[in-house]
């Protein structure tokens, strides 16, 4: 048993782990690009379908507006994603690059929800759920940059112990 | 910080170098230098015996208590 152990964590180690989560943060970059190139055809597709809870020629335009908005919003986390998760693989943790990639995290996140909850109540009930776990993920981000940022200070003071 | 380490003053009494030193307290000269221009925030006291040890002094010798203009006076 233990040497079955032993055999998967060779197969198996965070450097591995790190690069499978950039991979996938590149794939869904490309995917939010593409949602994004066919964000009218997805709205008139909603509209046709009668899937948005308001009616009237503006709904088309401010679903695209909040839809590029939130596309932009997207693209910007997952780049500061992607640097932090380099700066992780490159062994750079507790740097403050690290704790300022986090904070932009966190806060695309938290404007998600802040443009989603409303808009999931008026136009689109499904925006409301993600705005609802955009939300929640910007709460745990936030922890997990301070728990980086006390890390920080602490290398800080163990780099200038002698 | 009112503390100062008092280093380059022991090094010159004793004619001895940073590198000499460094080396024979088992630090890099980096961190030697890091404690030389009082950029330390603490010092180990294994540090502080092998400091001690290589320049025949006591740790008053090689830190000083200056109180500064913030430090509240009891």
């Amino acid at each position: 048993m233990p040497k079955q152990n032993q055999t998967a964590h060779s197969l198996w180690d965070d450097r591995k782990s790190i690069a499978l989560t950039r991979v996938v943060t590149v794939a869904i970059f490309f995917v939010c690009i593409a949602v994004a190139i066919m964000g009218p055809a997805i709205v008139d597709w909603l509209i046709a379908r009668g899937r948005v809870g308001v009616q009237g020629p503006a709904v088309r335009w401010v679903m695209l507006g909040l839809g590029y908005l939130l596309a932009a919003l997207a693209l910007w986390m997952l780049w500061n994603l992607f640097r932090f998760l380099t700066r992780l693989e490159q062994g750079q943790v507790f740097v403050p690059q690290t704790v300022e990639a986090l904070r932009r995290i966190s806060r695309c996140c938290a404007a998600a929800a802040v443009i989603c909850i409303p808009s999931g109540a008026v136009l689109y009930f499904p925006f409301a759920c993600m705005g609802i776990a955009a939300g929640f993920m910007a709460l745990i981000v936030q922890v997990v940059k301070h728990a980086f940022e006390q890390a920080l200070k602490m290398k800080d003071e163990l780099d200038f112990t002698i | 910080m009112p503390i100062t380490v008092n280093l380059d003053v022991m090094m010159a009494r004793r004619h001895i170098g940073a590198g000499e030193l460094a080396e024979k307290i088992g630090i890099t000269p980096a961190n030697l230098s890091i404690l030389k221009n009082n950029k330390a925030k603490a010092v180990r006291f294994s540090t502080l015996e092998a400091l001690c040890r290589a320049l025949d002094c006591q740790p008053g010798d090689l830190l000083e208590y200056r109180p500064g203009p913030d430090d509240d006076v009891p």
